[in-house]
């Protein structure tokens, strides 16, 4: 029910211990690996990187490795709980709102039809797949007498997720030649990301998470309900725009740098509001974090657990996210 | 000073190609009582929602302490007047308290954030309508009754002049109704709120009512009084029923009591008994 950290003080002490266990992660995401790199190099690496040193080639691939779980981590949660603050809907998420099917589905349609392969370019075109699938899935839910439905935003999802896919796979058996390429994108990966294609995408992250935080005092009102928050005198229209905006920049930018991994965008909410409940504020934080260090932990999984192949980290995600999904439905049910 | 801090100038309200109220002008007493009545789907809640301006009017305006509603901000208008729409669902994960702060909304602005003052009104707000012992409490923990005074309390934080309830009572057993309306007779009566309710109970309307409006046909088909409204004849135009309308005997307020099949027989047997 009410979240289990109750005091701006514990709310403020459990920030501080999930940066510390974020460090840890992100430590131990450098650290762990096939290659065995001892601790002090790191500190060498930072201090005078040397690119003909094996060791310091290691660790900066595991560095960018690290930046990308970590963005796509904090990217993912962030935009998971604006929408399930739109949506009033515990089980939205980028997947369900079909954000990353449209986004891979441009960044193919980008690879067969263009022959676009570099990541900073295709980083535009699953931009833009995101945006559409986003707008598609709020008119959708959204048009008719009633105005804006939770439960037909969520179907309108469903079907442009469906849709996305079936174009995806469409073009992929008709060109098997980029099948190899997309493959990856499709499992969701953070390996071989060099920093430089992460570059473009953190203006629009920080941006994004500043007007999250702007707007998160709004969404608390938008939370007792639309026709509260207009009694109030809140813009909700204006909000909601703002809401998907976010919700866009985030998951079209977490898509452009792993292709599609699921479940942490809905799952991670749902941890953080168990410790800080609705206020969004705190919300927005403690996703931050949660994400970050998630998909840090799932990456060294994904990296060590069958050695010496690796598991791409969507499968990673996947396996932890399922049994979770059918545990946050089946409670859903039960509460209405 | 005038005597009317709302009013409504050829307001014409509707969905689409259907109107619903055409061309009102009403007049809304300040420090007063108001309550519409009419039957279903006459349009006193859709009047009440274009007046919280949650319902864009086909035309006309509506005017707020004399000025133009169109010209006043969304959060000006939430200083002045504050609304409880009918259908609320109460949000998950918050307590009492929380959702009464968000009334202050409207009187925060990105610098001026939460201050002692906000947290006085917040619980002044929370006391006057008896929620102040369950602060803590989840809302979705609470009983119907109890909600709704939650939610008025949240109305109450906004520390409006003017507060519009859409059939506050809906949903609560007669104990409750009782109780809400008792609170809002207490809100006008000690803090010289003005109050506008839409209410189906048409013998609790007459009692708490210090005004009545009875709509019919897109438009006002009488107001004043309780005494004055309620009448045989209005019964039988807004409702299509025949009443008889006595005192009653606690208020001295006008009182229906409606003809059915069921009493046309009693009132057979009786007179064979006799």
């Amino acid at each position: 029910m009410g979240e289990r950290l109750l005091t701006t003080r514990s709310k403020i002490f459990g920030l501080i211990l999930l940066i510390l266990l974020f460090i840890l992660s992100l430590y131990m995401s450098i650290q762990v690996g096939q290659q065995q790199v001892a601790w002090y190099v790191m500190f060498d690496a930072l201090m005078e990187y040397d690119p003909t040193n094996a060791d310091h080639v290691i660790l900066y691939h595991r560095l960018s490795r690290a930046a990308s779980a970590i963005l796509i981590g904090l990217s993912l949660a962030v935009s998971g709980a604006m929408l399930q603050a739109l949506t009033r809907n515990p089980l939205a998420s980028p997947g369900v709102f079909g954000i990353n099917a449209g986004a891979l589905f441009f960044v193919v349609v980008a690879i067969s039809f263009f022959s676009i392969h570099a990541l900073t370019s295709l980083f535009w075109f699953a931009f833009a797949g995101a945006l559409l699938a986003a707008v598609l899935v709020y008119v959708l839910g959204t048009v008719g007498d009633e105005g804006f439905s939770p439960v037909r935003v969520v179907l309108a999802g469903t079907a442009i997720n469906a849709l996305f896919v079936s174009f995806t796979q469409g073009l992929l058996v008709t060109n098997e030649a980029n099948l190899d390429r997309v493959l990856l994108w499709m499992a969701g990966t953070v390996a071989n990301r060099p920093i430089e294609v992460l570059l473009p995408v953190i203006p629009i992250v920080i941006v994004a998470l500043i007007i999250a935080v702007l707007i998160a005092k709004p969404m608390d009102l938008l939370h007792t309900g639309d026709e509260i928050a207009k009694g109030l005198g809140q813009r909700v229209l204006t909000l909601k725009m703002l809401i998907i905006l976010v919700a866009v920049m985030l998951a079209g930018g977490a898509v452009a740098i792993g292709g599609m991994i699921g479940f942490v965008g809905l799952i991670v909410p749902h941890i953080a509001r168990f410790f800080v409940g609705h206020q969004h504020l705190w919300l927005i934080l403690y996703c931050v974090f949660i994400g970050a260090i998630l998909m840090l932990n799932a990456d060294v999984v994904g990296r060590i657990a069958i050695q010496p192949r690796e598991i791409p980290i969507g499968v990673v995600t996947a396996l932890i996210g399922t049994p979770f999904f059918i545990y946050i439905a089946r409670k859903g049910f039960k509460q209405s | 000073m005038m005597d009317e801090m709302l009013r409504t100038n050829s307001l014409t309200l509707g969905f689409k190609d259907r109107i619903v109220i055409d061309e009102l002008d009403l007049d809304i007493p300040k420090g007063k009582v108001t309550i519409l009545v009419g039957a279903n789907g006459c349009g006193k809640s859709t009047l009440l929602r274009s007046i919280a301006r949650l319902l864009k009017p086909k035309s006309g305006s509506i005017e707020l302490d004399g000025l133009d509603m169109d010209q006043l901000s969304t959060k000006e208008i939430a200083k002045r007047l504050a609304v409880l729409p009918q259908s609320t669902s109460s949000p998950e994960g918050l307590t009492v308290s929380q959702l009464v702060k968000q009334g202050r909304y409207p009187h925060q602005t990105l610098l001026k954030q939460w201050s002692v003052e906000d947290e006085k009104i917040v619980n002044e707000a929370m006391t006057s309508t008896g929620v102040f012992e369950m602060a803590d409490r989840p809302v979705t923990s609470l009983s119907g009754g109890q909600r709704q005074r939650v939610w008025i309390a949240m109305t109450l934080a906004q520390r409006t002049e003017t507060l519009l309830l859409d059939e506050p009572t809906t949903f609560l057993d007669v104990a409750h109704q009782i109780e809400i309306l008792d609170l809002c007779h207490m809100l006008n009566e000690v803090e010289g709120k003005t109050i506008v309710i839409v209410l189906h109970d048409l013998n609790l309307a007459a009692r708490y009512a210090h005004h009545m409006v009875a709509l019919k046909n897109k438009t006002i088909y009488a107001q004043g009084s309780p005494e004055e409204v309620v009448t045989t004849e209005m019964m039988k135009q807004v409702f299509a029923l025949d009443c008889e309308v006595i005192e009653d005997p606690i208020t001295l307020t006008p009182m229906t009591i409606p003809y059915s099949k069921k009493a046309a027989r009693r009132v057979k047997e009786r007179a064979f008994a006799l």
